[in-house]
């Protein structure tokens, strides 16, 4: 009975002075600290890697996760994703999860990116979905990298990214609704501490949806 | 009661629950490297249960494509590798010769994944990286048996964890010499060995 009526008296703000008011309070208060508490580590694992996200238009990059000091926010979302970061002296991945304007990238529209990539020895340029697995789509092709792609004359290049088949270079993303384009810098010719600038990375722009 | 009094009254109680919401997420994302059921390290052991290792040490991984990655946010362009260590028993010697023009690297990894070392290609000395990972009394007993004088060619690394892994890249151009990057992986060498 004295259960019942402390229960009651927990949701009308109780007086405290049965101890059973105490008791009830002080479980409620630690529930919520642990549930506040869990939700905060998953919120805080969903977004990144931590700190010192490097952005440059659509273009993120966490470049602290190629070193052995990374924040305990990196190795925790690491773990969790069971993801091996390239080294720093290996090179550097940027992810792009919007296009240029601000917009999800979504797997019934068509992209042209275009532009410049920054200095670098090799690059290559994957889609994948937002868990980091490769798309699956009828060409079977994944990615290109900065040898086989094809250049206009100086140097510039353009790749198509829709379910459509295009012309030149084209990935698709097959039939997933969103995607994610990954950019992988190898021995990568500047210092990730310079913070270059969107101006040097390619540009996503949106044509249009089906 | 009267409201502000009701506020004063659920103030320590709301305080307590910031309190130990506070210790509960630092703990949590301190102890998730530990615990994480699918870090780096359980992936790739899951993959050498089903296809083994090669008769150099090395788990030799696919090539990522849809349902068919051992890590994910790997690229498809790259030859992957894997080899591991366990300091218990013994030291891990890596050898990997290298070969061409393209991108090659050895990043060792704690099995969370985090990075603590890499040697890419361009700082390999003799046309190979080699490497030895240790720990600290492990690589002091190397170094105590060095020959004065002696050429070091292997680069020694002290882990920060008595487990993890190494992984091995090799980039390829065009998909076309994917076969070749792959050859190169396979050439890799691991082993352990009492230093």
């Amino acid at each position: 009975m004295t259960r019942v009526i402390a229960w009651r008296r927990l949701g009308s703000v109780a007086r405290l002075r049965d101890p059973f008011d105490r008791y009830l309070r002080a479980a409620a208060a630690m529930l919520a600290g642990l549930l506040l508490g869990f939700l905060l580590t998953v919120a805080t694992l969903r977004g990144g890697y931590g700190f010192g996200e490097y952005v440059a238009g659509p273009w993120s990059a966490w470049p602290q996760l190629g070193d052995a000091d990374t924040d305990p926010y990196a190795r925790a979302a690491l773990a969790q994703r069971g993801v091996a970061p390239l080294a720093r002296s290996e090179g550097l991945a940027f992810v792009a999860q919007t296009d240029s304007s601000g917009a999800a990238l979504d797997g019934g529209c068509e992209y042209l990116l275009s532009g410049p990539v920054p200095p670098t020895r090799f690059w290559s340029l994957a889609l994948s979905d937002a868990a980091g697995a490769p798309l699956a789509n009828a060409t079977q092709r994944y990615a290109f990298t900065s040898s086989e792609i094809l250049r206009r004359e100086g140097g510039a290049f353009e790749i198509a990214i829709s379910r459509e088949a295009r012309a030149g270079n084209w990935l698709s993303p097959g039939e997933a609704r969103g995607f994610v384009i990954v950019l992988r810098l190898y021995d990568v010719g500047f210092d990730a501490a310079e913070r270059i600038g969107a101006e040097r990375f390619p540009r996503i722009v949106k044509l249009g949806c089906s | 009661m009267k409201p502000s009094e009701r506020l004063i009254a659920f103030m320590p109680w709301a305080g307590a629950s910031a309190l130990l919401a506070l210790i509960v997420h630092i703990v949590s994302v301190l102890l998730t490297p530990v615990i994480a059921p699918r870090a780096a390290l359980a992936r790739l052991k899951a993959v050498e249960v089903v296809q083994g290792l090669s008769d150099k040490g090395v788990l030799l991984l696919p090539q990522p494509a849809p349902g068919e990655q051992a890590l994910p946010f790997e690229d498809p362009t790259v030859a992957l590798g894997a080899c591991f260590f366990d300091l218990d028993r013994g030291v891990l010697r890596l050898r990997a010769v290298v070969d061409g023009d393209d991108f090659f690297g050895v990043s060792l990894h704690q099995p969370s994944g985090v990075v603590f070392q890499a040697v890419n290609d361009r700082a390999a000395s003799g046309g190979a990286i080699e490497i030895v990972v240790g720990d600290a009394r492990q690589i002091d007993e190397l170094e105590a048996q060095d020959v004065e004088g002696a050429e070091k060619r292997e680069v020694r690394v002290t882990a920060p964890s008595r487990r993890g892994f190494a992984l091995i890249r090799a980039f390829a151009k065009r998909p076309s010499e994917y076969a070749s990057a792959q050859a190169l992986v396979a050439a890799a060498r691991c082993e352990t060995a009492q230093p």
